[in-house]
């Protein structure tokens, strides 16, 4: 694309001016690795995310407050309510760890998010089965597949969390990739990652690869992805990587790559 | 620099704070969910009123906002921006939203209305406190566009336009259209993007 042509799309993406067709093949521009047009985008997305700061600010009506705050009330989050992963371990008490993030406080949390990412998963399962009539069967026997391997995933996951001084790295899509995702838990005891993703389908050709930085990127395997997009690997941490400041994925060729040979696809910093 | 540094502290602070509450609500705080309203109703409301035109579905957009925000805390994560831009977004979105499904029933107001009602429904000066320094930038960055090139620009922030859709409203090439946007949103990055930097 031309130097012009790159900054229009990005510009007219990032406002959402794009047609539905314009916007999915830039898209997929986007997911081929195009470094130019993803640093395009994200320095449009700043700007755009600062131009409804410009209209004066209003006070809601007085009452509005009190209307949400009945709203939420009768409508209770799932996390609020006994998880099953309570249910079937009542005795474990994992001490809370004091300020930040991590420890116990998010481990309801974190069940709600997994079993609402199966939820989500099976969903679009099971949408694209609807849209294969003839195969229906097929796509339902694949979706229990799915929902027992993302069982099995949990079971990793709760295992992780049972460990005391866990600890979990939110993964984000960097700027083109704004529904990537992914979170790493990690056990600090057996020097293990857990790491649970979320990504587009790799194109074909493609890997995604995981890498601590610590601070240099040093290779934590392939992760691979379903249909879907969802990935999940167990990662062993080398004693002599050093102090890991974050995790990163690319997209690399198959097969994976010594050093990133393609822009950073997803980050999570360790604190 | 001293300046800008001392609003960068100041600024990161308040995301700090910001992103506290927001994981806060990922948990399912109540109390969070209203102090982060607390904090910020009053950007959201003046966005939303702002798009939508008519009070009353404002205060049912808004209350949309902080339910789905409410769902949703546990999806904001730093990279996906400042907690103000994340917070924006779902307002921006959620209210061209309504505007575009009410747009169908009624005939569409001109800009020149959402002008005149937002001076006399905003707040006195005094009160315009959480983003003041912020949005005089923005405003003062949106002042250096041209007159073509902010219009087609508000058309597509605020209406959720599309190009082509722009270009019919305003009886343009759809050439023109994109070049002007392409401009103006050149002419805004170089003008925000440094001084985004030292906000976060």
């Amino acid at each position: 694309m031309a130097n012009d042509e790159i900054k229009e799309q990005a510009a007219l993406y990032a406002l959402g001016a794009l047609s539905q067709l314009e916007a999915r093949s830039f898209e997929a521009h986007l997911r081929d690795g195009c470094t130019v047009c993803q640093a395009e985008l994200a320095a449009f997305e700043n700007v755009v995310g600062v131009i409804g700061l410009d209209p004066d600010e209003v006070s809601p009506p007085p009452g509005l407050r009190n209307k949400l705050m009945s709203q939420i009330s009768s409508d209770p989050r799932e996390q609020k309510s006994i998880t099953p992963l309570e249910r079937t371990q009542p005795t474990t008490r994992v001490p809370e760890r004091q300020g930040g993030f991590g420890g116990m406080r998010w481990f309801p949390w974190a069940v709600a998010a997994s079993l609402a990412l199966v939820a989500v998963v099976s969903f679009l399962a099971w949408q694209r089965a609807d849209e294969r009539v003839g195969s229906l069967t097929t796509e339902a026997r694949q979706l229990e597949l799915a929902v027992a391997a993302r069982s099995k995933e949990q079971n990793e996951i709760n295992k992780v969390l049972l460990t005391p001084g866990a600890t979990r790295i939110d993964l984000a899509g960097l700027s083109g990739h704004p529904s990537a995702r992914g979170v790493v838990y990690v056990d600090p005891q057996d020097k293990k990652w857990v790491v649970d993703t979320d990504l587009p389908p790799a194109p074909a050709g493609k890997e995604y690869q995981l890498w601590f930085l610590a601070p240099g990127p040093v290779s934590a395997g392939m992760i691979k992805t379903d249909a879907s997009g969802h990935g999940f690997s167990i990662v062993n941490v080398p004693a002599n990587v050093g102090q890991i400041a974050a995790a990163a994925i690319t997209l690399e060729p198959e097969g994976g790559s010594q050093t990133p040979t393609n822009p950073i696809y997803v980050l999570g910093k360790t604190s | 620099m001293a300046g800008s540094s001392r609003d960068s502290k100041a600024g990161s602070l308040r995301d700090q704070e910001w992103m506290v509450l927001i994981a806060k609500v990922a948990q399912g705080d109540q109390s969070a969910l209203g102090e982060l309203y607390d904090k910020t109703s009053r950007l959201v409301f003046g966005l939303v009123l702002r798009i939508v035109l008519d009070s009353s579905t404002a205060e049912e957009v808004t209350l949309d906002v902080y339910n789905q925000v409410w769902k949703q805390a546990g999806t904001y994560s730093a990279e996906r921006g400042t907690p103000i831009a994340w917070l924006l977004t779902i307002a921006r979105s959620r209210a061209i939203d309504r505007f575009r499904s009410g747009r169908q029933e009624q005939q569409r107001r001109e800009p020149l209305d959402v002008a005149t009602g937002q001076a006399a429904a905003g707040d006195s000066p005094e009160q315009q406190s959480a983003m003041s320094e912020q949005r005089e930038i923005v405003r003062s960055a949106l002042k250096q566009l041209s007159t073509e090139q902010r219009e087609v620009i508000e058309l597509a922030y605020y209406q959720g336009l599309s190009h082509s859709e722009i270009a019919a409203q305003l009886g343009q090439p759809l050439g023109t259209v994109k070049t002007r946007t392409r401009l103006g949103m050149i002419k805004l990055r170089e003008l925000l993007n440094p001084a985004m930097g030292a906000w976060s």
